[in-house]
């Protein structure tokens, strides 16, 4: 105890007299530790902290898959299965949905969510204030708020229980507020009673979640769940397959885990480059200290001993990089969280500093202490004693091959950080360079979703969104406004099937969305008419039903003939006035993200032939403007009050947010790698640096002597980038190799861009070799200076 | 003068390049007394100090034989050398070789700290030594402090604090004037009087006087034992 006493005091001792060597370690140290702790407390608050329920390692989600996309389970399976299933104590279905919020005050767009009563108890979470509904509620319009819900537009109020707000406008009242940060599903903001009822000729599918009877298992749940699934479709012998069971963890954090995880991946690769970077630092140090070390042999000091000690100084180092880098993290955490798009990374609100992080963070510098300062230690230690204790002992070359593999291999480690980034930015820049199929410059959105209860004839819906439409038109500035049932880029997308008119489908599942559209939507959204006309005021409820087809459509129904004339239905079983003749044909369009493969089909109908209220309760309203446009969404917002002034507004945006908003995530990867790469490119050309300017410093009696003997500076700069160059050149095959192997995992990440991108590669090579030599220049020039005559009395 | 407390028989050191041999020490025979006071000399690059780092176990890479009392330093592992070089050895350098960023009180105090003495008795014991050098008023200085006269006399200060029975000095007082090491020589003979062996590498007459027997040494071979 009383050795490590003194070790500790004279490892302090050291580090203070060489203050420059230690505030560089701790800058290195600071940054790797700092942005490792800055990502775990992200992927420890998101993906390895348990769900904030009771038990929650027993709730799990139940689900069905269709072609290949997981979805919820259709209304009529649910039923059967709860009252089958023997796995569960409870299961409950939950549907999800912009819902508005009138009678306090402003209306109010939010998110709520009708879950069936057993979800309560089988999250097992009840009301902080007021109680959540039960069974015999199921249709009572009855409403439990969110805390968030209720500070934010009730002020808290401890009296609003029995309160009745409008919810998509009928009357509900409110009998319970939940605790701080429940808000599942997702971001709920208010919770409805739902009640599954099975209709005719109508499907609903809902997100299932269930908790598990006490002794039942997760492969027993599974196991049950397809027997069900089988029983409830005989003729299907392989319905089993297309259900499953996944812990409601998984189900909420198990699409952003790899994501997560290349992001661990990346700062740890910074750690590594910073632990190489400071034992280069240590043994080039190490050097001056060689005959110390051997005194301390010669005076009895065992080879243990003196690694304990060298141990010692770097497990001090990396305990106070590590505590500035848990300033760092600190600082950086709630920045990264402020930078992730909204709805990318699930539980961000539960992202936090404890004492999990700060135990990591402790180990994390006792491993990083071991990693930089083994080598060096293990070296330094082996110290033959009477070459360094003689008296014309000539200066001892300090592992000058270690350093060279420990630089090689930063730079080989940067160089895969920099082809992650690289490939992340190339692809970024694909994905913004792809055409939507619409200009989505100057053009304005508004958006609202009128409640399903709404009492309004189709014709009465009609007239409404026109009336909004033609006070739209009316703003200055404005060329054109439409409106469009299913707008691209936001929320739902309805697709079904569709006939042409020989009484074929073009091919299984080519599947097409259905928007309805007024006539100034087209010139609205800027898409592009490529044949015939488009809609105008000639469409109406009265006159012959037309469509227009996108590109696509025309294609692939009629192989590239002229399908203006022709006829195509919506409707399985046809009746005459449900058959379309095709007027025009428009540019495919983007629905939902530019990362499409094939842009989804369209089928567009007047909206003033839309036959059903279903079809024109949700509506988006598209202006484009010319000149200033500063003002612009308010007037939208007041022009669309004064139709409606018990209408929340849900959404006000531009089309180019709205597109800009999907590609949030590949821009966010861009610039974290990039922030990454960046600093281990610092923390390389660093290492490169002092290396080269080691090494030079080392070989100056040699250089002094090949002056003399008349060696020109340019002979010397050559060497010395010579040298340099080897070592990027190692570094860069290494690290290429690396690369091959290591950006496989961004697969699923990268958008027309391969893994193994050859002139990402290439180029990323060129310019970190560049880097790496610019790195080399000072010590390079510095050589060229040496004075022969001083050199030669260098000793 | 008692029984051999330092045989070496046949001892050589080479270096190989290729298939040559360059010998710094050829077969070296000789015997050093308890007790005495020797002093090794001989011109530059003669293996004098090479041959006191092989006394001093600092190199390992040699053949013959060599005797430590009745150790067979020849036959035994590094660990074993180290532990009988504890007991047995002080070294004196010519550059001093004080551990700048100790205090003299700390110089002192390692290598009983390197012996796993007790902080309770490694105290008393620098205590003593500080006190026998008369250097107390010195003990919170660091090296960088002090002349070349302290700094030696601290430097053997530090080789003796374990109580050595051998005290190894390579040039002494190469690197002091003429009175800091006439001091020094006084103080190895009155060391020496008090029974310990010292075995000195010197290039200097004078300092060789202090001593009882001179080995001479030139091109790696004992020319002369003295005896």
């Amino acid at each position: 105890m009383n050795a490590l006493a003194q070790d500790i005091r004279f490892a302090l001792r050291t580090l203070w007299k060489t203050r420059a060597f230690t505030a560089i370690a701790l800058l290195a140290l600071a940054l790797g530790i700092g942005a490792n702790s800055a990502i775990f407390t992200v992927v420890n608050s998101v993906l390895l902290h348990p769900l904030p329920f009771p038990q929650p390692e027993r709730i799990c989600q139940i689900y069905t898959e269709r072609f290949g996309d997981f979805t919820g389970m259709p209304d009529g399976t649910f039923v059967e299965f709860q009252k089958q299933t023997t796995a569960f104590v409870n299961i409950s279905a939950i549907n999800g949905g912009a819902t508005s919020l009138t009678g306090i005050g402003e209306p109010a767009a939010v998110h709520g969510a009708s879950v069936t009563p057993e979800f309560w108890a089988a999250l097992g979470v009840s009301a902080s204030l007021g109680r959540t509904f039960r069974t015999e509620q199921e249709a009572a319009n009855v409403t439990v708020l969110s805390n968030k819900l209720w500070r934010t537009h009730f002020n808290a109020d401890t009296s609003v229980l029995g309160k009745v707000v409008n919810l998509d406008g009928a009357p509900h009242t409110i009998i319970g507020v939940m605790p701080p940060s429940f808000g599942f599903p997702g971001d709920s903001e208010l919770w409805t009673p739902l009640a599954v009822k099975i209709e005719k000729n109508r499907e609903f599918a809902y997100l299932v979640i269930g908790r598990l009877k006490p002794g039942a298992t997760l492969e027993q749940a599974r196991a049950e769940t397809k027997i069900i699934a089988q029983r409830l479709q005989p003729s299907k012998p392989r319905a089993g397959e297309g259900v499953g069971v996944v812990s409601l963890q998984e189900f909420v954090v198990g699409s952003i885990r790899p994501s997560l995880y290349v992001l661990l991946g990346a700062v740890g690769f910074i750690l590594l480059i910073a632990c190489a970077n400071v034992a280069n630092l240590l043994l080039a140090r190490g050097a001056g200290r060689q005959q110390e070390v051997a005194v301390r042999a010669s005076l009895g000091a065992s080879r243990p001993r003196l690694i304990r000690q060298l141990l010692t100084e770097s497990t001090l180092l990396a305990i106070a990089g590590g505590a500035l880098g848990l300033l760092i993290a600190l600082w950086g955490v709630p920045l990264l969280v402020k930078l992730v798009p909204p709805g990318m990374i699930p539980r961000l609100e539960e992202v936090g500093m404890n004492r999990q992080i700060l135990l990591f963070t402790f180990l994390l510098s006792l491993a990083t202490s071991l990693i930089f300062g083994l080598a060096p230690a293990l070296h330094l230690s082996k110290a033959r004693l009477a070459e360094s204790l003689k008296q014309d002992n000539r200066r001892i070359s300090s592992a000058q091959g270690l350093r060279s593999v420990l630089v090689t291999a930063e730079i080989a480690l940067s160089l895969v950080l920099l082809i992650g980034a690289g490939l992340m930015l190339k692809s970024f820049v694909r994905l913004r360079s792809v055409n939507p199929g619409f200009n989505p410059e100057s053009a304005f959105v508004l958006t609202t979703n009128l409640p399903d209860t709404d009492q309004r004839s189709t014709q009465q819906l009609i007239q409404y969104h026109s009336q909004v439409v033609e006070k739209l038109t009316a703003l200055p500035g404005v060329t054109s406004a439409g409106a469009v049932n299913w707008l691209p880029f936001n929320d739902a997308l309805i697709r079904g099937d569709f006939y042409s008119e020989a009484g074929s489908r073009p091919a299984a599942h080519f599947t097409v969305s259905k928007p309805g559209v007024t006539p100034g939507y087209f010139p609205a959204m800027g898409i592009r008419l490529r044949n015939g006309r488009l809609f105008d005021a000639r469409d109406t409820e009265r006159s012959p039903r037309v469509a227009i087809v996108s590109q696509s459509v025309a294609r692939r129904a009629w192989g590239g003939q002229d399908p203006l004339g022709r006829r195509v239905t919506l409707e399985d079983h046809p009746e005459a006035k449900d058959w379309l003749t095709v007027v025009g044909v428009v540019d495919d369009v983007k629905q939902q993200n530019l990362a499409e493969k094939e842009p989804v089909a369209a089928v567009y109908q007047p909206m003033a032939q839309v036959d059903s209220p279903f079809f024109l309760y949700q509506m988006a309203y598209v202006v484009r403007a010319a000149g200033n446009q500063a003002a612009l969404p308010s007037l939208m917002r007041s022009r669309f009050r004064e139709v409606d002034p018990n209408q929340p507004v849900q959404l006000m945006s531009t089309m180019d947010q709205l597109v800009s908003a999907t590609t949030a995530q590949p821009r966010f990867y861009s610039r974290m790698l990039g922030s990454f790469s960046a600093i281990a490119l610092l923390l390389a050309g660093l290492g490169l640096y002092g290396v080269m300017a080691y090494s030079v410093a080392q070989r100056t009696r040699e250089i002094g002597i090949r002056v003399a003997l008349g060696a020109q500076r340019s002979d010397i700069f050559r060497s010395v980038m010579s040298k340099s160059a080897l070592l990027v050149l190692a570094g860069v095959t290494l690290g290429l190799a690396g690369a091959f192997g290591v950006t496989r995992v961004l697969q699923n990440l990268l958008f027309d861009v391969t893994p193994t991108d050859a002139a990402t590669f290439v180029a990323v090579s060129v310019l970190l070799a560049l880097v790496a030599l610019a790195a080399t220049y000072i010590p390079a020039r510095r050589a060229t200076t040496v004075d022969p005559m001083v050199a030669l009395r260098y000793e | 003068m008692s029984s051999p407390i330092l045989t070496l028989r046949n001892v050589e050191k080479y270096f190989e390049h290729g298939p040559t041999k360059t010998f710094v020490l050829r077969r070296i025979n000789a015997e050093i007394k308890e007790g005495e006071f020797v002093s090794i000399m001989g011109p530059s690059g003669a293996g004098k100090s090479t041959l006191l780092h092989l006394l001093g176990m600092h190199d390992s890479a040699w053949t013959g034989e060599y005797y430590l009392v009745e150790h067979a330093i020849h036959k035994l592992n590094k660990k074993d050398r180290m532990e009988l070089y504890k007991k047995y050895f002080g070294f004196v350098f010519q550059s001093y070789h004080l551990l700048d960023s100790l205090t003299v009180y700390e110089n002192l105090d390692i290598p009983l700290s390197y012996r796993n003495i007790k902080k309770g008795e490694r105290d008393s014991i620098v205590c003593d030594v500080l006190d026998r050098f008369q250097i107390v008023g010195k003990k919170d200085l660091y090296p960088n402090q002090l002349s070349g006269g302290q700094q030696q006399l601290v430097a053997i200060a530090r080789a003796i604090v374990a109580n050595p029975k051998i005290i190894l000095a390579d040039e002494p007082t190469g690197n002091l004037h003429s009175n800091q090491g006439k001091e020094i020589m006084e103080l190895f003979k009155k060391l020496n009087e008090g029974g310990t062996t010292i075995v000195q590498v010197t290039h200097n007459e004078r300092n060789a006087e202090y001593g009882n027997r001179v080995i001479n040494i030139a091109d790696g071979w004992i020319t002369d034992t003295g005896s």
